[in-house]
């Protein structure tokens, strides 16, 4: 990572604008985290934060902001609505250009994730289309204010979290596999027939490469939150929709050629821990995959190597997770970051900037 | 040894990094839980299963001596049946849970008209397969439960349930209500004395899949009221009433609109709401801080379920109730004033629990 370098030129930029002892701070900062709030007055946006959890800015988003897209190879910080909003914010890292608010067309909302294409030019994006039922990537050109170039299937039902694969070409989807519509806010439409899947996906031409289910038994697991660790397994968290008492596995993982494995945690985490999934992160330096409940207020972290658990922390609220150094940095909708309090109740993810 | 070394700095992390555990809100959120159980879930389920069972009865006479009265008897008990579960549809805890039961009972909405098209095609066919409970219940959730009599006992064609052509037609009635019989029997079981889900239930507690924490309980608690109202808003109302335009309104996509229970069941649900706020007594928590706040959500639930109930008592078609300004604008009215309860207990109430403030309620996303 050249997080240095980026931020020598994004603290040129973003340092005109800060007070002094600010600027001074984001000099000799390392890290820099993007998360979505909503603050006291009920009003919504997106912070930027240091690993020690300073906030360095504040942008304000017309809705709930949830998800973000960044990569090295593009200035720009996507923030996504949670669903079912329409708009994204885009921020530019160096600060040169104004941010872009764009939206979704008719017919689509966005369901809060989104991927930077490996070269930085495009934007993927995982909508609704609500009137078909079924899930979308949306594509729209970083180069050209976010215009919407096209779309092509997820193949699926209510993609949720979409990372682009360590080879820059390959997306991977998560299908949650829960049908809404925006007529219906929220509600969950399909949970007897939900169907949630994995699938990869050739960014190139859209063109599916493989598909990945769950045994009947476990298909009220929306897959929706996911990692991907330093041998490029994909670990996935899953929100079960049944019954509460049935014990069925949180978390499982995505191995080339091996398809979808539940992963066993000990029998008093996972009761512990419970059926749900906010958020996943890897730390492919450590080797350590990070999950977070804001139901049971646990963090688990695993060694991606071994799948054993290596450590279960109370942290009540906690949804946001990102990896940082050899660790992770957290956050809660109680307001507090990496070890900071702020009063500002934070949305469930933590994009890297 | 890097290895060893690793972990241990993360336990270190673990213990510096994080807050201690909460305290927990008091009183003791076990007493709420045990009155949510014995004063909301049992009598709720229990009236629905006495419902049903009435239902049946009602079924078994028109069946065997097909008459104008007595199918109006089956409408009148169809229409208990359906305020019977409204008034504990929103609650997303036990048996209903398992086994698609909620969907099974009710499956709505059902945007492409799944349930309709199976109904109409079974009775057109004479299909032999819905004239019982055991082979209906393994067919499409849309068309064994309240949908399915909502057209069978009302859509085209019901009016010959007063004739003894319409044998096949009761038939189909009369499976369909032993299904919901036999579902609603199994959700009243699950809720019986001595079963693992009333322990569970009533003792939060670190391995428990319910609660793990009285905090958890009280969240979920909160959340089900919350995320009910909302569902009566968006999936209810919202399914006929359309946020902005009235020429986008759609009766027909109206919950149940054929019985003409559409309105009804928004009461109830409401009413059903406020009976688990108040029976379960989950303003203990709040009392020491803000006394008051009780009855002020109680007074919001009350113009909600008034608005509700007079326009049900109205007795018009829901089309009707669109079509006049007068009546629309209470239907707007209602969903307003479904708002602002939400709004108090996402917020004030949620904070005077010492909750999170408007925000997830464990809905991570």
């Amino acid at each position: 990572m050249e997080r240095r370098a980026f931020l020598a030129a994004a603290g040129a930029a973003w340092l005109a604008g800060l007070a002094p002892a600010r600027a001074e701070r984001l000099l000799h900062t390392d890290l820099l985290f993007a998360a979505a709030y909503r603050d006291p007055q009920g009003a919504y946006g997106v912070a930027i934060a240091d690993e020690a959890g300073r906030i360095v800015s504040r942008h304000l988003l017309p809705g709930r902001g949830h998800g973000f897209a960044a990569s090295r190879s593009s200035s720009w910080l996507v923030t996504f609505a949670r669903r079912p909003g329409n708009f994204a914010l885009a921020l530019d890292k160096t600060g040169r250009r104004e941010p872009v608010l764009f939206h979704t067309p008719e017919g689509r909302h966005f369901y809060g994730h989104g991927a930077m294409s490996g070269d930085g030019r495009l934007l993927l994006a995982a909508e609704n289309d609500y009137h078909a039922g079924a899930g979308v990537i949306g594509l729209y050109d970083a180069t050209n204010a976010f215009a919407r170039i096209g779309e092509f299937p997820s193949h699926g039902v209510g993609p949720h979290e979409i990372v682009l694969m360590p080879d820059a070409k390959t997306l991977c989807v998560a299908n949650g596999g829960i049908l809404t519509h925006p007529r219906h806010g929220r509600q969950k439409l399909n949970l007897p027939t939900m169907s949630p899947s994995i699938d990869f996906i050739d960014t190139t031409s859209g063109q599916l490469l493989s598909s990945h289910r769950l045994p009947q038994d476990l298909q009220r697991l929306s897959l929706r939150h996911m990692a991907v660790d330093a041998r490029r397994a994909v670990w996935i968290g899953g929100q079960y929709q049944g019954d509460a008492l049935d014990t069925v596995p949180v978390l499982v993982r995505l191995d080339s050629g091996r398809g979808l494995e539940p992963v066993r945690l000990p029998g008093n985490a996972a009761a512990a821990f419970g059926p749900y999934v906010g958020s996943v992160a890897a730390n492919r330096e450590a080797d350590v995959l990070a999950i977070s409940s804001p139901r049971s207020g646990l963090i688990l972290r695993l060694d991606t190597r071994s799948g054993a658990l290596l450590s279960m922390t109370d942290h009540a609220g906690v949804c946001g997770l990102r990896d940082a150094g050899q660790d992770f940095v957290a956050s809660s909708e109680r307001g507090d970051f990496a070890g900071a309090r702020h009063d500002l109740a934070w949305d469930n993810h933590i994009g890297a900037v | 040894m890097r290895r060893a070394l690793f972990i241990c700095l993360l336990a270190i992390c673990a213990a510096g990094g994080v807050q201690a555990r909460e305290v927990s809100p008091a009183p003791p959120v076990t007493e709420v839980l045990k009155a949510t159980l014995v004063g909301y879930v049992r009598p709720g389920y229990s009236g629905f299963e006495d419902a049903v069972v009435a239902l049946q009865g009602s079924l078994e006479t028109l069946c065997a001596a097909p008459s104008q009265a007595g199918l109006q008897h089956v409408r009148s008990r169809f229409r208990s049946v359906v305020a019977r579960w409204a008034g504990v549809e929103w609650w997303r805890i036990g048996p209903v849970m398992a086994d698609n039961r909620l969907e099974r009972v009710l499956f709505f909405p059902d945007r492409k008209g799944t349930g309709r098209k199976q109904v109409i095609a079974a009775l057109s066919d004479r299909d032999q397969s819905v004239l019982s409970a055991s082979s209906l219940s393994g067919k499409s959730v849309a068309m064994q439960g309240l949908g399915a009599l909502d057209y069978i006992l009302f859509g085209k064609g019901s009016e010959a349930l007063t004739s003894p052509d319409a044998l096949h037609r009761c038939g189909f009635a009369r499976a369909v209500s032993a299904n919901l019989a036999g579902l609603a029997g199994e959700i009243v079981a699950g809720w019986g004395e001595d079963t693992r889900l009333t322990d569970l239930f009533v003792e939060p507690g670190s391995e428990n899949p319910l609660f793990r924490t009285d905090r958890e309980a009280l969240t979920i608690l909160l959340g089900q009221m919350i995320h009910g109202l909302e569902a009566l808003r968006d999936t209810r109302l919202g399914a006929f009433l359309d946020g902005e335009d009235p020429a986008r309104d759609r009766p027909r996509s109206a919950p149940l609109w054929r019985s003409g229970t559409s309105l009804l069941s928004i009461a109830e649900g409401l009413d059903g709401l406020e009976r688990l706020f108040t029976r379960s007594g989950i303003e203990r928590v709040v009392e020491a801080g803000n006394p008051k706040l009780g009855d002020m959500i109680r007074f919001e639930f009350a113009q909600a379920i008034n608005t509700a109930r007079a326009l049900d008592e109205l007795q018009r078609p829901v089309e009707q109730l669109l079509q006049e300004p007068e009546t629309r604008a209470r239907l707007v009215y209602l969903r307003y004033a479904i708002k602002t309860i939400i709004t108090r207990l996402d917020t004030e109430f949620a904070a005077a629990a010492g909750l999170t403030v408007g925000f997830s309620f464990g809905d991570g996303d």
